[in-house]
């Protein structure tokens, strides 16, 4: 009779604690049960990892736009792990939210996600990186393409169009879509301008700051006589350019992405002369604005998407040594 | 009389191997309630086919590591091989690994097999050397995600065939056939470990390895065998894994090696050996499930799934070892 008391007492003891810690609180990651208020809905936002700065950027704007509808906002993290997306959208879809804000992992995969959505009646918004085959109700993204091309056009002026020029570029993940589309539109355009360009592809499987870190150290001793750098993502970027300063490797270009104001600091400390060159980036704000203004639209049955083809796409917007002292990537 | 008859059937559920997950039990009802009240959708019929596909993984892993705890060891490598038996699995039946492209069920019988000759050796490893089967199995840990990185050359493998998604998506009698797999599996188990004399050594060398090499007992060909079953169950959460997300990352996995450890800690294995229940694994199982899909319904986002699964993890053994010392203490009044 004790041992049984004393287990049932344990096993309360154990669930209430474990719960007091994250039961209640308003903190980023956490929101009560929605309303039964048919006006007040609840819309999930489903980042890539609240880690990078632009989901996190991405993720504040949309939730101030939610909730300046009078809406309630919820974050689901899977911290860059498809299996934990799924999973996310899953039981976000479970639980019946209003609607799904997310950007794919894995845009094959995603497919399956959107289904669900689709089939249980939730509008779902992807954006930057989009299921591939457009189930979604609404896309947004940058011209991605446009982004590689813009890249490779300030590359070459800051190589002051060396023909024989050799660029190490951070390789594509095939199950990143973004990335293709910037690396082949960096690669197009040097191609159509400058066939003579080397281009060196290559990849860590470690995305991290250090790992990226690492790579960078590594590519420039093993090409020594790289004359510039092109990564598709701010962390690369910066990684990148540190570990090419650390190893007094100063005059070769890094040609980056996000336009992060980390970037921008360091170009406006630099000046012109800054051999961080060039940054086509993405407003998480106009973005996250805009996946929010699709919402509301598709909920109050104003917009329909056309099909797969439709998606909104930005310009990306182009932060550069020379523009880093009055840039504003949120500027109109 | 019948006091007496209640007494005696309230002692012989004491002395039941089973009591002591009556605690996991109790929690896993409380969790249940606190859930549903919360969320309203956390006990609908949908909702527990969803905790059921997504513990298969999990499940599967934990009986996985199960069967080399249980016998005192311990395999750190079962999720790296998780990911290598479902990238194997998925390049055999899309682009073809190294030129060898086959059907679904060459796919999965070649992964199966793959992973077990992974698990082979860390067994012989383990069994043949002195080297501490946490340190083996933490290198082969990394040794295996490298080499998941190479077959899969950095990429996800997707466009899988719908055979294939199917095993997660299709299902009969209402269930999905990975819920099916992930039962089936739980009952082999229980088999082999509950009513087999080779489950018995399992045990005995667990619990005793000395006395067990004693006994006659071929303690190495055991220890290897439990190897070889770890790696090709690892392969089989693997497959169901990518089935269930449609596609195989290089990166999945990560991390549930925490799980499957947690899963048996909280069910009641021993982590110095010699103990466990499959019944107690699947509950454990149940609950790593229950908190994933729980909190994510209660928008709880995956920080604190963490600190929860970490806390439990460490409360959970603490019990079980209280349990133990509280029921070794009767046990020695009585006599």
């Amino acid at each position: 009779m004790k041992r049984k008391m004393i287990s049932m007492l344990l096993a309360g003891l154990l669930c209430v604690s474990s719960l007091a810690g994250c039961s209640s609180g308003k903190d980023s990651d956490s929101k009560d049960k929605k309303d039964d208020s048919s006006d007040k809905k609840t819309i999930a936002i489903v980042p890539w990892d609240m880690a990078m700065s632009f989901e996190a950027e991405f993720e504040q704007v949309a939730r101030e736009a939610i909730e300046a509808k009078g809406w309630e906002a919820v974050t689901m993290d899977p911290a860059g792990d498809w299996a934990k997306e799924y999973t996310i959208i899953e039981n976000l879809v479970t639980q019946g939210v209003d609607g799904i804000i997310y950007t794919a992992i894995d845009t094959e995969g995603a497919n399956d996600a959107v289904a669900l959505a689709n089939e249980a009646g939730i509008p779902i918004v992807d954006f930057d990186c989009l299921a591939s085959q457009g189930g979604a109700d609404a896309s947004v993204q940058y011209d991605d393409t446009k982004g590689g091309e813009l890249a490779a056009e300030e590359c070459m002026k800051a190589l002051d169009g060396k023909e024989d020029a050799q660029i190490i570029i951070f390789e594509d993940e095939p199950s990143i879509a973004s990335s293709g589309l910037r690396v082949n539109g960096f690669i197009s355009y040097l191609e159509a301008n400058y066939p003579g360009v080397e281009v060196v592809k290559n990849r860590t499987s470690d995305r991290t700051s250090n790992g990226c870190y690492a790579w960078a150290s590594d590519m420039i001793t093993a090409y020594p006589d790289a004359d510039a750098f092109f990564l598709y993502w701010n962390e690369s970027t910066m990684a990148t350019y540190n570990a090419l300063q650390d190893a007094g490797k100063t005059e070769v270009v890094v040609v980056g992405y996000d336009a992060t104001q980390e970037q921008q600091k360091v170009m406006q400390d630099v000046g012109p002369d800054c051999k961080l060159a060039a940054s086509p980036g993405m407003s998480a704000k106009k973005m996250a604005e805009k996946c929010v203004e699709y919402m509301v639209q598709i909920l109050d049955g104003s917009y329909k998407r056309a099909g797969a083809d439709d998606i909104y796409k930005f310009t990306p917007e182009l932060l550069t040594a020379e523009n880093a002292a009055d840039f504003d990537i949120n500027a109109e | 009389m019948k006091d007496m008859n209640k007494e005696n059937l309230w002692n012989k559920m004491k002395k039941s191997k089973y009591f002591e997950l009556v605690g996991l039990i109790c929690l896993i009802i409380v969790f249940s309630g606190i859930v549903q009240a919360r969320s309203g959708n956390f006990l609908t019929v949908h909702n527990l086919g969803n905790i059921l596909k997504e513990i298969v993984v999990y499940g599967i892993l934990a009986c996985a590591l199960a069967f080399p705890l249980i016998n005192g060891t311990f395999d750190l490598s079962i999720s790296s091989t998780s990911a290598l038996g479902g990238t194997v699995c998925a390049l055999m039946v899309t682009d073809g690994l190294y030129g060898v492209k086959t059907n679904l069920a060459g796919a999965v019988v070649g992964a199966v097999v793959f992973c077990a000759v992974i698990g082979a050796m860390n067994g012989i490893v383990v069994a043949k050397t002195k080297i501490d089967p946490f340190i083996v199995t933490l290198g082969t840990q990394t040794a295996v995600r490298g080499l998941v990185y190479i077959v899969s050359k950095n990429t996800a493998v997707t466009n899988l065939p719908n055979e294939f998604k199917a095993l997660s998506k299709s299902e009969v009698l209402g269930i999905s056939i990975s819920v099916w797999i992930l039962v089936i599996v739980f009952l082999l188990m229980a088999v082999i470990l509950g009513k087999t004399s080779y489950g018995r050594k399992i045990y005995a060398i667990g619990g005793n390895y000395q006395a067990a090499y004693l006994s006659g007992i071929n303690v190495s060909a055991v220890r290897f065998s439990t190897y070889v079953i770890s790696g090709g169950l690892s392969a089989i959460a693997g497959i169901l894994s990518t089935a269930r997300v449609g596609s195989a990352t290089p990166n999945a996995g990560t991390g549930y090696e925490t799980i499957a450890i947690s899963a048996c800690a909280i069910g009641g294995v021993a982590l110095s050996g010699g103990k466990g229940l499959t019944i107690g694994v699947f509950l454990g199982a149940l609950l790593m499930g229950m908190i994933t899909n729980g909190m994510n319904l209660m928008y709880i986002g995956s920080n604190w799934q963490y600190v929860v699964r970490g806390v439990l993890m460490i409360l959970a053994v603490f019990y079980s070892q209280w349990f133990s010392r509280i029921s070794a203490r009767e046990t020695k009044e009585k006599k």
